[in-house]
């Protein structure tokens, strides 16, 4: 393009470009409001989604819940915990969580480790049955150094690495500490799957579903957002039955978890990855990962 | 880059431009911008930014649904008979709904005048007293356990555990002599003349011996 010819163009041209601006101004003036008052109305009508929401909350008491107020922890004390597997099917049940044995927001697993240090973990169905002496401990029989179960979960990271790899920003942390997966954003591309140190989450085959009936997504534990928003405890403490699952709020300095976080020696696992788990455990042996 | 030029050359204003005239562009580029963030404020929907870049209607959603799981405190305004041994003994940390199951729907619609055990609930399977008191090294050693194979093996654990309580009754010694007599299930089947309790299995005279003494020879 040369410059006799952008000359030539100009006359015309600016006269053009001035109404097209103008015009494009006009537009833009008419249109603000006009978004404005569609964005009113769509709040007005679809909007009226996130008011049923909020009164079916208001139904329960998790309506007046204030997620800023909270802080929730586990305190798991795998020198009580006797392996039978009814948080497993307890969180199962609670959270529809699918039948697949393979397939766990909790499970348990039993670690033995032989005389010359070799570990064997197993988690059979996640530890929801139990762990029958005659088929867990064959191997090992009359070698073992050390035999123990380490109760499973989501460590609900404060610095959690699922919640940065996700591209859609479908997983999220709440104010109280529990991160969380929104369904209608999850696009089940599993990268937070595999971003997972502690391998706490799965997908939901097609067919299976979570609390609110979605498969092909990524779905983990909530620490039953539902429950403890209710006052209640996680499905899992509520029905372990030798109190290896301790929570509560670390808000609180008499909660269970505020108590035996100040008596008890406890750790985190992986902690030099920096994640800084919320699920904290006492007893736990150093080969545990 | 030469068409931007191009571009940059219309738009730029033809002559001078008075002080005014700048002051009055000045404002109005204000005046938009301010606009601009006052329309943000309505379309970007309220419940962003509560977490970040994640709406957290999200999050209410998840805090709305249902619990399936009650807990003990909820059992007891029905069941105080069965609640009362199970308070303070061996399994006061066990609870309700451990063995159970989830019960928050059957009570929330479980009528009030119905009694205690009318409505048929499904009682725990058999083999759940030894996916907890099974014997393992894996156990803490302070820890109930039971090896399957020593102790009565083919008994029903109700049959001498209570189930809320663990309290156990030792099973009576057979008061009779055996001579001469047949097969212990001819007299005690559920159905014959003097029927096992409640809880017992029909069985080989080996299994009932097992847990029954005999007794003394001569006798």
């Amino acid at each position: 393009m040369s410059r006799t010819g952008m000359a030539g163009d100009t006359e015309p041209g600016v006269g053009t470009a001035t109404l097209s601006r103008r015009r494009v101004l006009q537009l833009g003036l008419a249109a603000l409001p006009a978004a404005c008052g569609a964005r009113l109305l769509s709040a007005a009508l679809a909007g009226s989604d996130a008011d049923a929401v909020r009164a079916a909350g208001a139904e329960t008491p998790a309506g007046s819940y204030d997620p800023a107020a909270h802080s929730w922890a586990f305190a798991i004390d795998t020198t009580t915990c006797i392996g039978c597997g009814r948080c497993v099917e307890a969180c199962k049940l609670e959270n529809h969580v699918p039948e697949e044995g393979e397939l766990n927001r909790t499970w348990v697993e039993l670690h033995v480790l032989d005389q010359d240090g070799t570990v064997h973990v197993s988690s059979p169905d996640g530890g929801r049955h139990g762990f029958p002496a005659e088929e867990s401990l064959p191997a090992a029989a009359g070698t073992i150094r050390d035999a123990y179960f380490v109760p499973r979960t989501c460590m609900q990271c404060e610095n959690p690495p699922c919640t940065w790899v996700c591209p859609v920003s479908a997983t999220y942390q709440t104010e109280d500490g529990v991160v969380l997966v929104d369904e209608n954003r999850c696009i089940g591309c599993g990268y937070c799957l595999v971003a997972c140190p502690y391998g706490a989450r799965y997908m939901v085959p097609a067919g299976g579903a979570t609390p609110k009936g979605v498969s092909g997504i990524a779905d983990k534990c909530t620490f039953c957002y539902h429950r403890i928003t209710r006052g209640q405890l996680p499905a899992c403490a509520e029905v372990c039955p030798v109190n290896a699952r301790i929570f509560g709020d670390l808000n609180d300095a008499t909660s269970p978890v505020s108590v035996a976080l100040s008596e008890k020696r406890v750790r985190v696992m992986k902690p030099g990855l920096g994640t800084r788990p919320r699920v904290y455990y006492t007893g736990l042996e150093g080969e545990v990962e | 880059m030469t068409r931007l030029r191009t571009v940059l050359a219309r738009l730029r204003p033809r002559g001078r431009i008075g002080v005014a005239k700048r002051i009055l562009a000045g404002s109005a580029l204000v005046a938009a911008l301010a606009a601009a963030s006052l329309a943000l404020v309505v379309i970007v929907p309220w419940v962003y930014g509560e977490y970040g870049f994640h709406p957290a209607e999200n999050a209410r959603t998840w805090a709305a649904l249902t619990p399936r799981y009650a807990d003990a405190a909820v059992c007891q305004r029905c069941h105080q008979a069965q609640y009362a041994p199970w308070l303070g003994e061996r399994h006061a940390s066990v609870t309700c709904e451990s063995c159970h199951g989830p019960l928050a729907e059957h009570a929330a619609t479980a009528p009030v005048e119905a009694s205690a055990g009318s409505l048929g609930l499904e009682k725990p399977e058999a083999g759940l007293c030894a996916v907890c008191h099974e014997q393992s090294p894996a156990k803490p050693a302070t820890f109930a356990q039971v090896d399957l194979a020593a102790h009565y093996p083919g008994a029903p654990c109700l049959g001498c555990h209570d189930s809320h309580s663990a309290d156990a009754v030792r099973p009576p010694d057979i008061s009779h002599s055996l001579a001469r007599l047949p097969e212990c299930v001819t007299c005690h089947a559920p159905a014959g003349l003097k029927p096992v309790p409640v809880g017992h299995v029909e069985s080989s005279d080996a299994v009932c011996q097992g847990c029954h003494k005999r007794p003394a020879a001569g006798q």
